[in-house]
């Protein structure tokens, strides 16, 4: 009798944690994918803590849907929530002063290199061309698996491409020119 | 080096700027806990709150006598008085579609649902966008004037009106622009083929309506265009310091306009002569009482810094307000447009909401429905059509809800 009870007692508390096996199957996704998304997460805000705050929602948003994960691929799915949950004009606001209270730590270096001038230009994109650039050419995907991962069409992904380049090319000519 | 090469050395110097974190799974893992406890509390407050209604209403049930209140329409509008409704859709409205244009104000024919847009660059023409709602794409984009303000849809024509350049307010300088130019007209689009029919000279161009056999433009003083030649037949002063916002319909040419003491002047214009027939005045916090017509009345939305905003339902009739509707969550910020069809009266606000009020019991159906990208983002403009309702964002879109 009293195992009965310890047995009901254990389920009833069970009810109030996630499934294992579900956070087992997520944890491995993030194991894999962890690095890569930390990394396209600061390409994509330019700031380390705001990243890292991105991939941590990231994989919260996507326990809850990880049924809808298995049909589209796990890699698209995961940054087309990011770059969502990245487009929310709240999200923003919380990553910039999140951005402006960590001013000084060392991931946001600023220097005077001459080749960063390239990379402030890439930061100074809107965040759709910035997405599509860091794609492009940090994950090196094509512009089918790019539209597929941003949830957009190729002529989207085109356009952005073509804006982007050319606000960098702007930016390289005036860095020949100084 | 190329292009690609920089951008590619520049993405991997900088790769190294943001390091994994060890606990960072572990952090997740709490998050997920607390987000999956926190869900199963919500659904069980719902389920709960689900039992405690149902045992309420059940009993009820039943015993119900009275049908539920319907203003009575007045009979010499003409317009049949609309059916007690009894299968009112009570369901929230759901986004069908969202198309990418910046839209300040909507209109629907039969040909399509038309937007206009502002020049993104001053003294560049304006866009007047026109989307197939088969598709819910962009199918033209016709260049109209410097500054389109308002459009109105008739039905083979598309009426765009074009402010002046540097704003709509009697400084402007006038003198200084060609009236019958790109500003301060009124240009004629052929709905089916997309072509400039014709331009109307009008001063200082501001709200354009059409209906009651005409069109009726909001300038210096209310013009009345016949469509059958595309001229200026009548001319006529608003009430207060000038009309905001027109409406043609229920038997008149309804105007808002402002006092300066916190109160909407609503004008009634007789619209075969354009003279004023009487005015009704509504306490309002500011003078954009925008105006619609519709289900046999006049709706005109009020705004309040000290109670809820709310939409003011006007009896052609007796001219005055036979009901104020408050919308709850439209305080204090304010609504921007009311529009009416598909059976309803929908109110957009400046926080981006949009709700629908039932004209036969003059209540709200439901909460309002949030369109646009968080924060909210105001909702210009609203127009039904083709079984829908289509929403002007200032997030850069045009919402098509069920």
């Amino acid at each position: 009798m009293s195992d009965t009870v310890a047995t009901l007692t254990e389920r009833a508390i069970g009810v109030f944690e996630p499934p294992q096996s579900r956070l087992d199957h997520l944890g491995a996704w993030f194991e894999a994918e962890y690095e890569p998304l930390l990394r396209f997460a600061y390409f994509l805000t330019g700031n380390a803590s705001a990243a890292e705050d991105l991939v941590h929602d990231t994989f919260v948003r996507l326990y809850r849907a990880e049924r809808r994960i298995e049909e589209s691929g796990f890699r698209a799915y995961a940054r087309r929530t990011m770059v969502n949950l990245h487009r929310s004009r709240f999200r923003r606001i919380m990553a910039e002063r999140r951005a402006m209270a960590a001013s000084h730590e060392p991931s946001s270096r600023q220097t005077d290199e001459p080749q960063d001038h390239i990379w402030q230009a890439i930061r100074g994109l809107p965040r759709g061309q910035r997405a599509v650039v860091a794609l492009r050419f940090y994950e090196e995907l094509s512009e089918q698996e790019i539209a597929s991962a941003l949830g957009v069409s190729i002529g989207t992904v085109k356009k952005q491409m073509n804006r982007a380049m050319s606000s960098l090319r702007v930016a390289l000519e005036e860095r020949s020119e100084s | 080096m190329s292009i690609d090469n920089e951008i590619r050395k520049a993405l991997e110097r900088h790769e190294s700027d943001v390091q994994t974190q060890p606990g960072a799974w572990h952090e997740v893992e709490r998050s997920i806990g607390r987000s999956h406890r926190r869900r199963l509390a919500v659904m069980g407050a719902c389920a709960a709150l689900a039992v405690a209604g149902a045992a309420i209403a059940l009993p009820r049930i039943g015993t119900r006598s009275q049908p539920a209140p319907i203003i009575s329409q007045p009979p010499s509008t003409g317009k049949p008085s609309p059916a007690p409704s009894t299968t009112k859709n009570s369901a929230q409205p759901k986004v069908i579609a969202k198309i990418p244009v910046n839209a300040i104000a909507l209109a629907s024919n039969q040909n399509a649902i038309w937007a206009i847009t502002q020049p993104s660059v001053a003294g560049k023409p304006g866009t007047l966008v026109k989307i197939d709602a088969a598709t819910n794409r962009v199918i033209d984009r016709i260049q109209v004037g410097v500054a389109p303000v308002a459009l109105a849809a008739t039905s083979d024509s598309v009426w765009v009106s074009n402010g002046p350049r540097c704003g709509a307010a009697p400084s402007c300088s006038h003198g200084a622009t060609p009236a019958s130019g790109n500003e301060n007209s009124v240009w004629r689009i052929d709905a089916s083929n997309d072509r400039v029919l014709a331009r109307i000279p009008v001063a200082y161009a501001g709200d354009i309506a059409a209906g009651e056999g005409a069109v009726w433009v909001n300038g210096d003083r209310l013009y009345k265009i016949d469509p059958a030649t595309n001229r200026v037949v009548l001319r006529a002063g608003a009430p207060g310091n000038g009309a905001v916002h027109l409406a043609a319909g229920a038997g008149y040419l309804w105007t808002t306009s402002s006092s300066g003491q916190s109160e909407t002047i609503v004008g009634i214009f007789d619209p075969k002569d354009l003279t004023l027939v009487g005015t009704v005045r509504i306490p309002t916090r500011d003078t954009f009482g925008d105006v619609t017509t519709g289900n046999g009345s006049a709706w005109v939305t009020t705004n309040s810094s000290t109670s809820a905003s709310a939409l003011a339902r006007i009896d052609p009739i007796s001219r005055r307000v036979t009901v104020t509707i408050t919308l709850p969550d439209a305080a204090p910020i304010g609504l921007m447009s009311v529009t009416s069809g598909q059976g309803f009266v929908w109110a957009t606000s400046v926080r981006g909401y949009l709700w629908r009020v039932d004209p036969t019991t003059n209540k709200p159906l439901g909460g309002p429905v949030l369109i646009g990208a968080a924060p909210p983002e105001n909702a210009p403009d609203a127009v039904t059509g083709f079984g829908s309702v289509w929403v002007a964002s200032a997030d850069g879109h045009v919402w098509r809800l069920s």
